[in-house]
C-alpha cells in the first residue's frame, strides 16, 4: 500500500515546510552557542537530534537533496563529537552555509521539486573537506579575527506544538469578542432594567457572561509571543557584522520571556537591528583597543526585555567606548543647535543624535552614533513608544525604547469623574489616599502627601467636565518613569480586568490617554496615561505660577 | 464491548511531519489513533490512554525511545504492550539495541506504508493471542 502523492503533498508538506523552517532556526542558534562555547553537549545534541528529524523527514517525502545535505552535515558534527575535529570558525561558518542552503531549498520543497539551492554543491564539497582537514584558509589561533557571539538565554530545548494562523484572523477574532462584549453588556443593562424581582434570568447571564469574559481573555492572549525568539535571530547579525569588522562581540539576551503583542514584536525588529549595528560599528572598539585600556577584548552587548508597570521596557546596552560628547556639540554647533559657548547636559545633547540630519556623511566620522536614529526613533513613535539614549566615556552606551503595552490584558483601577469611568493602569497606581485629610498647600497645584510634594492634578479639569466636586474626593498617587503625580478623582470603583485596544483616532494626540479599553461589563473606557498625566499636570502648575 | 472496540495505537514522534504521515498510512484501518510528540509525553499517554500497540520513534527530545521502551517495561500497565521502534534506515545498531530492550518489532523511516500496515496488524494479532 503507498499514499498517492497528492495527498502526501496536500497534507503533510505544509507541516514539513513550518517544522522545518523552525528546525533550521533551532540549528543556527545551537551552532552560535556551539561556537563560543563548544563543550555545550545540549547544544550539540541539539543539533544532531533536530537534524536526524529533517533527514527522515525529507526522505520520506522524497526530498533526497535535503536528506544528503543533513546527512553531510551530521557527518560534520560527528567528527566534532569525536574530537576529530574542532568546531573553528570555518567550520562554523560552513555549517551556517549549510543552514542557509538547506533553508532556501525550502522554496523548492514547497513546488515540490527535489532540489537544493544555489551553491549547494561546493558547501557540500567544503563541509566534506573540512570533516577531511583539508581547509580552506590557514588555521591557527592568531590566523584571523576570532568572533565570538553567543547568547546567555537558554535554549528553546524543545518545540511547542504549535499552529500557524493567519494573524488577520486573529484580529477580527478580537474585533468581534469586542463587540460581542459591549452586546453583552447593553443586554445586562435591559435585562436589570426590566427583569422581574426574584428573576432569575440576569444571574443566568452574570453566569454566561463570566464565560464570554474568558473568551475574551483567551483571544488576547492568543496575540501574545514571547520576544525571545525574534531576539536571538539577530545573534547571527552581529556574527557576521562583528566578523567582518574584525571585532569580537558577545549578545547577552535577557527577559526573552517577557510576552508582547505579536504585531509590536515584527515591528521592533527593525529598530533594534538598527542599535546593534550601531553598538557593534561605533560603539564596540577593535579587540587590541579594548586591551590596551583594560577592557574584555570581546565586548558585550546586552539586550534586555523588561516589564516595567504598564509598559515594556527594551534596553540595548554594549561596553564599548561611549558617545564622543565633544564630537556631537561640534556637530550641534555646526547646525546652530547648540550655542557657541554652551555646555549643555548629556540630557540636553543626546537628544540631537535623534534628529533628522544630524549626522553626517562619512558615517565613521562621528564616533558616537547618529545613522539612522531618527528612523529608529520614528518607528518607536510610531507605536506610541519613546526611546532615549545615555552614555559614559569608556564605559559604553545604553538605549531605553519604552512601549506601553499597546493590546494586552492589564489589571486596571477603575476610577470615576461625574458618573463616567476612566481605567488607571494597576501597575502605577502607589497608593489612594482621602482628599481631605490632606489640607496643604492645593492652591499652588501641589499636594503633600506625608513629606513627598506632588504636582496635583484633577482628572475633572484634564477632560473639562463641569459639575459639582463630591465632598469626599480620593487622591489617586501614580507613579512613572518621569515622576509621581497626585490624581485627584471622585471616587474609586474597584479593580478590573481591562483589555487594552490602541487609542482611536478620535483620541490621538490628546496627552493623557494611553487608550481605549473594554471592561468585565462591555463599557468601554479611557485608559489614562500616567506620564501624560503628570506633564499635563506640570505645565498647569507652571501656568499657574 | 470490548471485543468491538477499536485498537488504540498510540504514535511518538517529535516530527510533526512523520507523526502526519503514520496517521494517513493507519487512518485507512480501523484504529483509533492518538499522538505525542517526545517522550515524556509518551509514557504519560502510554499510561492513560493504555493503547494496544505503540510505534516509537527514537531520536526525541526529554527522553529518547529507548528510554521510554525501558520505562514501558518496568511497568506492570505498559510491561505487555507491543511497541514497535521507528528508526531511520542504516542505523542497525539501533534496531539491536531496541530488541534488547524489549521492542516487539521496528520499521526504518522513510516509512514504507505497506510495511508498516503489515506490522501493525501482526503486532496487534500476536497481542490478542498472547492475551488469551
Amino acid at each position: 500500500m503507498t499514499l498517492d502523492a497528492e495527498s502526501i503533498y496536500e497534507q503533510i508538506l505544509p507541516v514539513f515546510l513550518a517544522d522545518t523552517g523552525e528546525a533550521l532556526a533551532t540549528m543556527e542558534q545551537a551552532l552560535l552557542v556551539l561556537e563560543a562555547e563548544p563543550k555545550s553537549a545540549a547544544s550539540l545534541d541539539e543539533v544532531f537530534r533536530v537534524l536526524h528529524t529533517l533527514k527522515g523527514d525529507a526522505g520520506s517525502l522524497g526530498f533526497s537533496h535535503m536528506a544528503t545535505m543533513s546527512h553531510q552535515f551530521e557527518e560534520a558534527l560527528e567528527a566534532v563529537r569525536e574530537q576529530r575535529r574542532r568546531l573553528d570558525p570555518e567550520g562554523v561558518s560552513l555549517l551556517l552555509r549549510a543552514v542557509d542552503v538547506l533553508r532556501q531549498s525550502l522554496v523548492f520543497a514547497k513546488l515540490r521539486e527535489n532540489r537544493l539551492a544555489g551553491e549547494s554543491e561546493g558547501v557540500l564539497e567544503r563541509i566534506k573537506g573540512w570533516v577531511a582537514g583539508r581547509s580552506g584558509m590557514p588555521h591557527g589561533p592568531e590566523s584571523g579575527p576570532e568572533p565570538v557571539a553567543e547568547m546567555a538565554s537558554p535554549l528553546q530545548a524543545e518545540r511547542a506544538r504549535t499552529l500557524r494562523v493567519d494573524t488577520g484572523k486573529l484580529d477580527s477574532l478580537l474585533n468581534l469578542v469586542g463587540e460581542i462584549a459591549v452586546a453583552r453588556g447593553s443586554f445586562a443593562e435591559r435585562l436589570e432594567a426590566s427583569a422581574h424581582r426574584g428573576s432569575d434570568l440576569l444571574a443566568h447571564h452574570r453566569d454566561a457572561d463570566r464565560l464570554y469574559g474568558e473568551l475574551q481573555e483567551l483571544v488576547m492572549k492568543l496575540r501574545m509571543v514571547p520576544v525571545g525568539p525574534v531576539l536571538q535571530r539577530f545573534a547571527r547579525l552581529l556574527r557576521e557584522l562583528s566578523r567582518s569588522l574584525h571585532k569580537r562581540v558577545r549578545l547577552v539576551i535577557e527577559g526573552g520571556q517577557v510576552e508582547l503583542d505579536n504585531s509590536v514584536v515584527q515591528l521592533l525588529r527593525d529598530p533594534l537591528s538598527h542599535l546593534l549595528r550601531n553598538a557593534v560599528v561605533h560603539g564596540i572598539e577593535p579587540p587590541e583597543q579594548r586591551e590596551a585600556s583594560g577592557k574584555n577584548p570581546a565586548g558585550t552587548i546586552i539586550l534586555r526585555t523588561r516589564q516595567e508597570g504598564g509598559a515594556i521596557v527594551l534596553t540595548v546596552l554594549d561596553d564599548g567606548q561611549g558617545i564622543d560628547r565633544e564630537r556631537v556639540i561640534g556637530r550641534g554647533r555646526e547646525l546652530g543647535l547648540v550655542g557657541r559657548h554652551a555646555a549643555p547636559a548629556d540630557a540636553e545633547l543626546y537628544p540631537l543624535l535623534f534628529l533628522p540630519g544630524f549626522s553626517t556623511a562619512p558615517l565613521s566620522d562621528l564616533a558616537g552614533r547618529g545613522v539612522g536614529l531618527d528612523v529608529v526613533k520614528q518607528s518607536i513613535e510610531a507605536l506610541r513608544g519613546s526611546v532615549e539614549v545615555g552614555s559614559e566615556p569608556g564605559k559604553g552606551t545604553w538605549f531605553r525604547i519604552r512601549l506601553p503595552l499597546t493590546l494586552a490584558i492589564v489589571e486596571g483601577l477603575v476610577v470615576a469623574v461625574a458618573g463616567q469611568s476612566y481605567v488607571l493602569p494597576i501597575e502605577s497606581v502607589i497608593e489612594l489616599v482621602d482628599l481631605a485629610s490632606l489640607r496643604s498647600s492645593r492652591a499652588a497645584g501641589v499636594l503633600d502627601v506625608r513629606g513627598q510634594i506632588l504636582p496635583l492634578i484633577r482628572l475633572r479639569e484634564v477632560f473639562e467636565i463641569a459639575g459639582q466636586r463630591p465632598e469626599d474626593e480620593v487622591v489617586a498617587v501614580l507613579d512613572c518613569a518621569e515622576g509621581r503625580v497626585a490624581l485627584v478623582v471622585d471616587r474609586v470603583v474597584g479593580k478590573s480586568q481591562v483589555v487594552i485596544k490602541p487609542v482611536a483616532k478620535l483620541f490621538e494626540g490628546v496627552p493623557a490617554i494611553a487608550g481605549s479599553a473594554v471592561l468585565g461589563n462591555g463599557r468601554v473606557v479611557l485608559i489614562l496615561d500616567v506620564p501624560g498625566l503628570l506633564k499635563t499636570a506640570e505645565r498647569r502648575s507652571l501656568a499657574r505660577v | 464491548m470490548g471485543s468491538i472496540r477499536k485498537k488504540k495505537i498510540l504514535l511518538v514522534d517529535d516530527s510533526g511531519t512523520a507523526l502526519m504521515m503514520e496517521k494517513m498510512i493507519l487512518s485507512r484501518e480501523p484504529y483509533e489513533l492518538v499522538t505525542a510528540a517526545d517522550g515524556e509525553e509518551a509514557v504519560e499517554k502510554a499510561l492513560r490512554e493504555r493503547p494496544d500497540l505503540i510505534l516509537l520513534d527514537v531520536v526525541m527530545p526529554k527522553m529518547n525511545g529507548f528510554e521510554v521502551c525501558a520505562r514501558l517495561r518496568q511497568m506492570d500497565e505498559t510491561r505487555e504492550t507491543p511497541v514497535i521502534m521507528v528508526t531511520t534506515r542504516g542505523e542497525a545498531e539501533n534496531v539491536q539495541r531496541g530488541f534488547e530492550l524489549g521492542c516487539t518489532d521496528y520499521v526504518t523511516k522513510p516509512i514504507d506504508g505497506l510495511e508498516l500496515v503489515t506490522k501493525v496488524r501482526n503486532c496487534l494479532a500476536q497481542e490478542v493471542g498472547s492475551k488469551s
